[in-house]
Parts: structure tokens; C-alpha cells; sequence
């Protein structure tokens, strides 16, 4: 195996081990709400396994050890030795943050790790002795090194839970096993661990000494168990290398086994039970797959090891790991079926445009106009397919809020229900990748200032357990996200007070309700007395509505003293694509995302002054509007014409805009400057128009003087 | 669209070919293996409140790439309009920092690719003190002519990176 397949497997290895620690999370999760089902038990089982045997594997040796510590303690409690309780859910998702800064090296000081670890596996090791029917402590295994070849005295306690069972195992690693970097001995051992085992070894396969190659791996195993287990556990021990093994597991009369050391002799394998025929092993393509669950049915596989174990809710979840941002995406099946079919059709219109075009001679006008058609038909179809397969739910995004809601309200002493809905709504993988930290930061907010705490809820005569509710809809071109809670609301005149303190408002400036409200996104802004490590440094929330904007998203707040606040967050679903209008400036084409426009005024209708220090102004509505003079502002080389006022708003700035006149409207791809250039004040990109030029779009955040302000007309 | 290739013959371009082309009088070069294709001159979308050298940005096949007018940047006298059977030479660079941008210079007439082995070259010569020596990577002799060679990376990011917005004249 050469460095780039190891580089490969290792960069496999590492996405399968994160889906993993969600996957554990949520369980975790599940189980300290009191869902306690086999099922689930399992699942989170096999999920420390996996990651256990993968990290021996790949060299994260000490996230190994501590992965195995928890696996003992899941053990238990799916064998039914020790009950799920609070703590020792705790216990384990405390160990699962420290597996995963293992397993992302953000380790600073390996000193203090080391310890943090030590410290951990053996409160790890005692709870597995805790909350048991009988109390008994069943021991430490070996480190994930560790070839512990005795076997373990069967039957020690009486298991509350699954009866034993007995399997016959028969292992037939590939000729390559060694060169993958396995040793069946940590499998045997791995099997010997679980239960009461009696191995025979089948040589048959070994060739003359004389030609023998000790690389390569010649023998099998047969391992008749008797265990707990069910088939499902015992494929768990082969997970990690069914590619490169053939795994037949049988059930077997439970007959009483003796305890014994594998047996040395060098004998075929018999058939030992009446049960279990001779077993050929089955075509080497299928290895251990056999055995094991179909969960991924409907995942694209990146190779067999990775299809495995992947629950149908996040079938379509992308690569979004909690690292950040990835470079991969799962995509679902029928997504890239219907991709292929769509290409499918272009293709046959293509072909028929050809020959059109070939007998051009006897140009049936009628036709080509019909293909064309078909054309434009296809092609938007294609467009629409290829944006969704960029689309992943929500509840990726909203994956980790459980949790962080449960630690955080814990820390703070609050009582806090979380509701998510619309979570299967979908957004773009990018946009979503980059709510995710905004996200966070809201619920945290709502949680550390919104929320009251028992008391105060109590004494106000409410609930004294809190609800914070994050739910999604789509709505006609935008998704739309909405965190609230019932907590105290928004104090209004604390934040104008603060404002003014701070000088960010005026004091003669007044403001409306939501105008004092959006203070709270000003840079540098809090009203926060004290500053917790949760929140109150200031330096949040301007951030999460910069985040916001550049992905081309509003927010708003609305808020009730006593009652509640509520934060409306409005996504596009694509960055990429937006509709336009297109308008001449200057004898150049420009193009107004329609989205942020109300209306358009004539100039030699409309009512125009110049107000000192303002600059010119429009009438409209009663109002008085100041007007951007783009030509001007960008020293623009032609000649304007100004015939039109484009009235832009964002967040509530209303400012007009001074066109020659309007042209087309239509969707727009949206190429960004900063790819070769750079950012440029007043332009959101560029696109390329149908006659090949190249048009730029405006930023409407720019023109109403929102960020970073185009100056107004003099 | 069309793309002028220059005929380099059998020799695979190498680290020591520069293709060559004029300024008004003055021949210059650039590594050839930074030279990605020529375009010949094509309509450009201005830029709003750009320098007077960066002329705007062109469509190159889907993407966005910003144009320098050479001369205009450094400083020569321009007799002739732009656009006058004038050249856009699409460089990359960056390649090394993996943040690869693609940008087009015009100059007024592209020459030739030529080997010059690295004992031809000059270098730290101030060649009239007309350019900054960042951008002078040394003068070649090719057929007792003299060719500046310029350095790629220091000109084009120096033209787009120096400022935000506001207008400045040139170097």
C-alpha cells in the first residue's frame, strides 16, 4: 500500500471518526433524556468501537486508550451491568470531548492532556464498577495495544440482560491482511474479550516453506463463542477491516463450552456442531459485508468501509464536520441519478440541434425554435439539480445545540427546554457551514441574557423551565430562520442609554423601537454588566450580522418586555445565483439585486433638492429620500443620462439610486471580484451578460449607506 | 477570443524561456512558464474609482480577470490609444502560495520566447531608474539587444493590492 492510498485512507478515516463522535453525541444525547433502547445502545457501542480501532490504526494512540475506556463503560451498560444514568452519561460525553481534541490535535499543552486523560479513564474505569445489579466491577481491559490472549472466565456475574449465545466465526484474512496494516491476533484477542472462545486454526492455506512469502497472510481461523452478543456486536469486531477479510458468523446450539487455549494443532477445520455446515468463504468482493447493516443504503459509498453506519437522517449530511468547513459532501443517491438523467436529455437535444444545424439547407424554422425551447428547458432543469445537490439540511446545523443547551443551562443553573423545528429544510452547504457560528452565538446570547432563571420565571409567573425555540421554513427564493424564547425581552431604554453612553447614538437621535433594537448588533456594543465567558464581551453580534450580510441575509429582532425575544434570521438559498435588475448607468451596464428594490421613480416627475450637508434629496412617499449618484461616485467615464431613481432599501435605509434607465431583469450568476482583485467598495461582484461583456453588480448595503456607504449626491 | 501562440519550435518551455514583448521602444520579458495564454485586445468593464492603470476587468472564459495597462504602470509616455492592435498578455501568479490569481497585462506587441541562460543575465542593474528594482529581475542580452526582464509577482500585487478605493497616479 503506497502513501498516497494511506493519505487517502487516513483522510477517510478521520471523516468516518467525526460522523462517529456526532453519532455518539446524539446517542449520548439520547440517553441522558432517558432514551434507553437496545438500538440506540448499540449504536453509540459500536460508534466507540469504530473509533477506537480506526485510532489504533492510524496512529492516535492515546485517543485510542480513552475511546476503549468508554467503550468498556457503554459495554456494560448494553450488557445491562450497570444502568444509563445521568452521571455516567456525563462522564462519557466529558470523555468524548476530550477524544475528539485528541483527535483534532488542538493539543497545547500535552502535559496537562496527559493528566486530563489519566484522570478521566480511571473515573471511567470506577463508574463501570458503579450502578450495577450486583455492584461488581468487571475490570480494565488492555490498551488498545494490548494482545490479551487468556480468555476471561465466562458467566462471572449473572447478566441482567441478554442471554448468551454461541457463534461460530469463521475468519479468512485476505493474503494482503499484514500489508493493510492489521494483526489478527488484536481480533482474536478482540473476540476472546466478549466471551469464551475456542479457536482452531486452518492451515490449509499455507504454501511450502520454501516459497512462503511472511508478508502475506495465509491463515484462518474458526472461533466457536459463547457470549452476550449478538451478530451485530460480533461483526463490530471485524468493522474496521471487512475489506480485507472474509467474516462468516453463524449462531450455533448453545451448548456449554469449556474454557480453553486455542488449539495449536494444524488440522482443516471440522465441523464441530450440527448446526454450522463447512463454511467456503464466500467471494472475497463481499468480505464481512455480509453481516453487517444496510443503514447506508442511499449513501453514495466512498468505498465500502465508509458507506457503513450512517443513519438515515444524516444521509444527506454533508462533511460539515465540527472542524469547520470541509472540502467533501455526501450527497444522496437519487440526487446524482437524476443529475445523470437531466445530462441525459441535454445530450439528445444536443444532438438534435446538430442535426438541425446539418440540414441547414432545409431549415424547418418551426423545429429549431422546438429544440431551442427544449434547450432552455433543459438547461434550467440541470441548473435547478445542480444547486440542490449543494443543499443539506438544517439539522445539521442544528446538531449540536442540544448539547450545548444542556451544558450550558447546567452551568448557569437555568431551567431551558430546546425546541427545533423545520430542521429538514434545506440550504446550501456553504451558507450553511457559515450559520453555524452565528447560530451558536444566538442561542448562547438567549440563553446567558434572555432566559431568566428559575426564581426570576417563577416569581413573574411563569413556567420556571424556559423554551427556547429555533425553527426553519422555506419561503419563496429565502429560507428563513427564527430563534426565540420566552424569556425577558428586550429592555429597550437600557440599550438606547447604553448607546448614547457609549456614543454610538446621538443625543438628540431618536430611534424607533427596531432601529434601537439593530443596536444591539453595533460593534463593540453590550449591555451586559458582567462579562461572562459565554457572552457579554461585545464582540459577537456584530459579527453574526456581518456573517449574515455577506452571505447575502437580513436580521431582525422583535421583542416583548417580560415576554420574549424573537431574532428572524432570512437566508437566500443560493450565494451564487440572484435575480437581477438590470439598469444603465453612464452608458454601463449594471445590475440591482431585485430583492432590495421598491420602486422606481421618474426624475422629471419627481421633486429634487439639495439640502446642505445631506446632499440631494428626492421626494417620496412624504418623505425625503437622499440620492446616490453612481456615475459620480465611481468617476464613471460616460456620460449619465439620470432619467431614473432606483429606491433601494436594506434593514429599513431607504436611499435612491440615479440611473439612465432601467433594461432587462434577469438571474444572474454571481462571480466574485475578490478571486483575482479584490473587494471593491459598492460592488458585490461581477457576472458575465449573454453577449459575453462582463456587468457589475451593486451592493445595495452600500448604497443605502448601511456598510461601507457610497456618498450621496452633492 | 483568439489566443496568439507564439512558436517555440520542439523546446519545451523551461525555467530559462521568457517571452518578450515591447513597450513603446523598450523590450521587456517575463518567465514563460508564468504565461498562460494572449489574448488580443477585447472589450473591459471599468472598475469604479481605480487607478488610472488598471483598465478593468475582462471575461476570460467564465472568469473575472483584472487588466494592468503595463506602460501606464510603469510610467513610460503612451502616444497611442489603447486598443490599438494592443496585446493582453494573462499571467498567473502565485502559484507557489497557492493562491493563484489570473491577471491580464497589455502591452503594445509581443516578440518572441527566448532561452537565455541565467549567466546572460544581469542582474541589480538599474535599468534608468525609471522602475523600482523589485521589478527588475536583471537584463538579458539576446542578439546584442538588451531585454528587462521584470519580476511578475511584486508588479501585478503591487497593482492590486496597494489601495482601497480611492484613486492614485501611478508609480
Amino acid at each position: 500500500m503506497d502513501d498516497d492510498d494511506l493519505i487517502e485512507l487516513r483522510a477517510l478515516f478521520l471523516d468516518e471518526c467525526r460522523e462517529n463522535i456526532d453519532l455518539l453525541e446524539a446517542g449520548l444525547m439520547r440517553m441522558g433524556e432517558g432514551e434507553v433502547d437496545a438500538d440506540t445502545l448499540n449504536e453509540v457501542f459500536r460508534a466507540a468501537h469504530s473509533i477506537k480501532g480506526g485510532g489504533a490504526t492510524f496512529g492516535f494512540v492515546p485517543m485510542s486508550e480513552l475511546t476503549h475506556h468508554m467503550e468498556t463503560l457503554l459495554d456494560a451498560m448494553r450488557s445491562g451491568r450497570r444502568v444509563v444514568d445521568e452521571a455516567g452519561v456525563d462522564l462519557l460525553l466529558e470523555g468524548l470531548d476530550l477524544v475528539q481534541a485528541l483527535l483534532e490535535g488542538a493539543s497545547e499543552d500535552p502535559a496537562t492532556d496527559h493528566d486530563e486523560r489519566a484522570s478521566l479513564q480511571s473515573r471511567l474505569e470506577a463508574s463501570v464498577g458503579e450502578a450495577g445489579p450486583e455492584g461488581k466491577s468487571t475490570g480494565e481491559g488492555t490498551g488498545a495495544g494490548g494482545a490479551d490472549t487468556s480468555s476471561e472466565g465466562g458467566g462471572t456475574s449473572a447478566p441482567a440482560a441478554s442471554p448468551r449465545e454461541r457463534w461460530s466465526i469463521d475468519f479468512r484474512p485476505h493474503e494482503n491482511f499484514f500489508v493493510r496494516g492489521h494483526d489478527p491476533l488484536l481480533l482474536l484477542a478482540e473476540l476472546d474479550r466478549l466471551g469464551d472462545c475456542r479457536v482452531s486454526l486452518d492451515t490449509a492455506g499455507l504454501p511450502p516453506l520454501a516459497t512462503l512469502e511472511p508478508a502475506k497472510s495465509h491463515l484462518a481461523w474458526r472461533i466457536e463463542i459463547e457470549c452476550e452478543q449478538n451478530r451485530d456486536g460480533l461483526a463490530a469486531v471485524f468493522d474496521w477491516v471487512d475489506q480485507d477479510c472474509d467474516v462468516v458468523i453463524e449462531p450455533l446450539e448453545p451448548t456449554p463450552l469449556a474454557a480453553g487455549a486455542p488449539e495449536p494443532a494444524p488440522t482443516p477445520v471440522d465441523a464441530p456442531s450440527p448446526e454450522s455446515p463447512s463454511t467456503p468463504s464466500p467471494a472475497p468482493a463481499s468480505a464481512g459485508a455480509t453481516d453487517l447493516p444496510n443503514a447506508g443504503a442511499n449513501v453514495v459509498p466512498l468505498t465500502g468501509a465508509a458507506a457503513r453506519t450512517v443513519p438515515k437522517e444524516s444521509g444527506g449530511k454533508g462533511g460539515a464536520s465540527r472542524a469547520g468547513e470541509s472540502a467533501s459532501i455526501r450527497i444522496p443517491t437519487e440526487k446524482i441519478d437524476q443529475l445523470i438523467d437531466l445530462v441525459g436529455e441535454l445530450v439528445i437535444t444536443q444532438s438534435m440541434l446538430s442535426r438541425v444545424a446539418e440540414n441547414i439547407g432545409e431549415l424547418d424554422v418551426d423545429e429549431l425554435r422546438e429544440r431551442l425551447a427544449d434547450l432552455e428547458h433543459n438547461t434550467r432543469d440541470l441548473q435547478e439539480s445542480v444547486m440542490q445537490v449543494r443543499m443539506l439540511p438544517l439539522s445539521s446545523a442544528f446538531s449540536r445545540l442540544p448539547r450545548l443547551v444542556r451544558d450550558l443551562s447546567k452551568k448557569l443553573g437555568k431551567d431551558i427546554e430546546l425546541v427545533l423545528e423545520g430542521g429538514e429544510t434545506e440550504l446550501d452547504k456553504t451558507v450553511l457551514e457559515r450559520m453555524i457560528d452565528p447560530l451558536v452565538h444566538l442561542v448562547r446570547n438567549s440563553l446567558d441574557h434572555g432566559l431568566e432563571p428559575p426564581e426570576e420565571r417563577l416569581s413573574a409567573g411563569k413556567d420556571p423551565r424556559g423554551q427556547l425555540v429555533l425553527s426553519a421554513k422555506q419561503e419563496s427564493g429565502s429560507v428563513n430562520i427564527r430563534i426565540s424564547d420566552d424569556g425577558r425581552g428586550i429592555d429597550t431604554a437600557r440599550i438606547l442609554e447604553k448607546a448614547r453612553t457609549q456614543g454610538i447614538v446621538p443625543e438628540d437621535e431618536t430611534l424607533s423601537e427596531e432601529q434601537i433594537r439593530q443596536l444591539i448588533f453595533a460593534p463593540g456594543f453590550s449591555t451586559a454588566t458582567t462579562v461572562s465567558d459565554v457572552s457579554g464581551r461585545g464582540v459577537g453580534m456584530d459579527v453574526v450580522r456581518r456573517n449574515i450580510n455577506d452571505l447575502g441575509g437580513r436580521v431582525r429582532i422583535g421583542s416583548e418586555r417580560g415576554a420574549g425575544t424573537s431574532i428572524d434570521i432570512s437566508l437566500p438559498l443560493s450565494l451564487a445565483i440572484l435575480d437581477g435588475q438590470l439598469v444603465g448607468i453612464a452608458g454601463q451596464t449594471f445590475v440591482v439585486p431585485i430583492l432590495a428594490i421598491v420602486e422606481t421613480l421618474e426624475v422629471r416627475e419627481t421633486e429634487m433638492r439639495r439640502v446642505p450637508g445631506v446632499g440631494v434629496v428626492a421626494r417620496f412617499r412624504g418623505e425625503y429620500l437622499p440620492v446616490v449618484d453612481v456615475a459620480d461616485a465611481f468617476s464613471l467615464s460616460g456620460t449619465p443620462k439620470r432619467e431614473l431613481i432606483v429606491v433601494v432599501e436594506t434593514h429599513g435605509q431607504r436611499r435612491g439610486l440615479l440611473v439612465d434607465g432601467v433594461l432587462g431583469q434577469q438571474q444572474v450568476v454571481i462571480k466574485p471580484l475578490e478571486r483575482n482583485y479584490k473587494p471593491v467598495t459598492g460592488i458585490a461582484g461581477a457576472t458575465i451578460m449573454s453577449d459575453g461583456s462582463v456587468a457589475l453588480i451593486l451592493d445595495p448595503a452600500a448604497i443605502t449607506g448601511e456598510e461601507d456607504a457610497l456618498p450621496t449626491a452633492a | 477570443m483568439e489566443a496568439m501562440k507564439t512558436d517555440v519550435g520542439e523546446v519545451p518551455a523551461t525555467a530559462d524561456q521568457y517571452l518578450t514583448f515591447l513597450l513603446g521602444t523598450e523590450e521587456y520579458g517575463v518567465e514563460i512558464l508564468k504565461v498562460q495564454e494572449i489574448k488580443s485586445w477585447t472589450s473591459l468593464t471599468p472598475l469604479p474609482n481605480a487607478p488610472e492603470y488598471l483598465l478593468g476587468v475582462i471575461n476570460l472564459r467564465g472568469a473575472i480577470v483584472p487588466v494592468v495597462d503595463l506602460k501606464v504602470r510603469f510610467g513610460l509616455d503612451e502616444e497611442e490609444e489603447p486598443g490599438n492592435g494592443r496585446v493582453i498578455v494573462i499571467v498567473r501568479v502565485g502559484e507557489e502560495t497557492a493562491q493563484t490569481r489570473i491577471v491580464g497585462l497589455v502591452v503594445d506587441r509581443v516578440s518572441e520566447v527566448y532561452h537565455l541562460e541565467p549567466s546572460a543575465i544581469q542582474e541589480g542593474v538599474d535599468s534608468r531608474g525609471a522602475l523600482d528594482q523589485d521589478y527588475v529581475r536583471g537584463i538579458g542580452q539576446i542578439d546584442n539587444k538588451m531585454v528587462i526582464l521584470v519580476n511578475l509577482e511584486p508588479i501585478v500585487s503591487s497593482s492590486l493590492d496597494a489601495h482601497l478605493g480611492a484613486a492614485e497616479t501611478a508609480e
